[in-house]
């Protein structure tokens, strides 16, 4: 096998997707600031071991999630609730449309930290866009499995969502 | 009732990072790699720094009692730093798996760290007399005196009343609280496996 991933690459490639799988499990954005280091620390301690099984961002993704998970299992309060950030303007004409997409963004973030874990590392997989057999490789569970899993997850997910409406 | 459009709310989920941000993110993350390389040199460090001075007081007092001592302290050492090697390759291995590994592991870590420290409470107790024994010992074949206030280096004796009055309640405290916060994160983690579990056989006999 050749060399381990560059570091920094996956950093510029994947940075974001860490960011967010975050952003899922801590609300507190400087509780979340620590929690983004330590999936880097784990990332960067777990590359030399990475032997290509898998695509690089579905082992960035493992490791964030369980790393997520086991922040919040180890939290010592219950998370603050914190007022996220709008969305950084988008680059659109309409200001209106610019606000209800932060507002929209907003609802969606705080509606996906509401959920129960095992439901909520499936739904955030499925907005990253990550295929059906590339989740069921992450969380380790058969395809059948996985679809009940998100049925529910879904469901879950839309009533959050319109009780915020 | 509309299903959900899981395709929109993903355009709307991954939001395109600006370059600011990316920026950050590698500063962030090589800051968190560098703080990891400075923590690994400073264990070889201490450790290197350990081995040199027990050997020196070994070479500069090569009794038994100095060689039992010394060989002790470099044997804890060691151990010491097997054991958090061992964590850290476990903890890694965790999050490399599956979250249900994941969480046992981490369970059964807690555990192990709940009842050592209360095997170390239990201990401290006959510790502190084996070290008031072997301090006495000590005491005695340098002339005496310690206790007595006649010994002719007193700051042994503030010493000793240092250790007696401040660190050891100090580390008392310590470790009641390691154990408080044990018991604490192994609950959580119990809870958050048992979620995992429910979902699981949930989802083998739907």
């Amino acid at each position: 096998m050749g060399d381990a991933p560059d570091f920094n690459q996956i950093v510029a490639d994947h940075g974001a997707l860490i960011s967010r799988i975050a952003l899922s499990y801590e609300r507190d954005a400087a509780t979340r600031q620590d929690l983004v280091q330590q999936i880097f620390l784990a990332i960067w301690q777990a590359l030399p071991g990475f032997r290509g099984e898998a695509s690089l961002k579905t082992f960035v993704a493992r490791i964030a999630h369980n790393r997520s998970i086991s922040h919040v299992a180890k939290r010592a309060r219950e998370p603050r609730t914190t007022e996220l950030p709008e969305m950084l303007a988008a680059d659109q004409p309409n200001p209106e449309d610019s606000a209800n997409q932060s507002r929209e963004h907003r609802l969606l973030v705080e509606a996906t930290q509401s959920l129960p874990l095992p439901q909520r590392e499936v739904i955030v997989l499925i907005l990253e866009g990550f295929s059906y057999a590339e989740i069921g490789g992450i969380l380790d569970i058969p395809q059948n499995a996985l679809s009940l899993r998100l049925g529910r997850a879904k469901a879950a997910l839309k009533s959050m969502l319109e009780q915020r409406k | 009732m509309t299903d959900l459009d899981l395709e929109r709310l993903g355009d709307l989920w991954r939001k395109e990072p600006d370059p600011e941000e990316i920026r950050e993110l590698l500063r962030s993350a090589n800051a968190a790699r560098r703080r990891a390389q400075r923590a690994l040199l400073f264990d070889y460090v201490y450790a290197a720094a350990m081995v040199i001075a027990v050997a020196i007081v070994v070479v500069l007092s090569p009794e038994l009692d100095t060689l039992i001592a010394g060989g002790g302290a470099i044997f804890v050492l060691v151990m010491s730093q097997l054991r958090q090697r061992r964590f850290r390759r476990v903890e890694l291995q965790g999050f490399t798996g599956d979250t249900a590994t994941m969480l046992d592991q981490s369970i059964a870590r807690a555990q192990a760290l709940v009842k050592r420290s209360r095997i170390s409470l239990i201990a401290m107790a006959p510790a502190t007399l084996a070290g008031i024994l072997f301090g006495l010992a000590l005491d005695d074949r340098g002339g005496g005196g310690l206790f007595t206030g006649d010994a002719e280096e007193p700051w042994l004796k503030m010493l000793a009343i240092a250790i007696g009055v401040i660190v050891l309640p100090a580390m008392v405290a310590h470790l009641l609280l390691t154990i408080r916060r044990g018991q604490r994160e192994l609950a959580r983690l119990i809870e958050v496996r048992e979620a995992y579990r429910r979902e699981r056989e949930s989802s083998e006999s739907g």
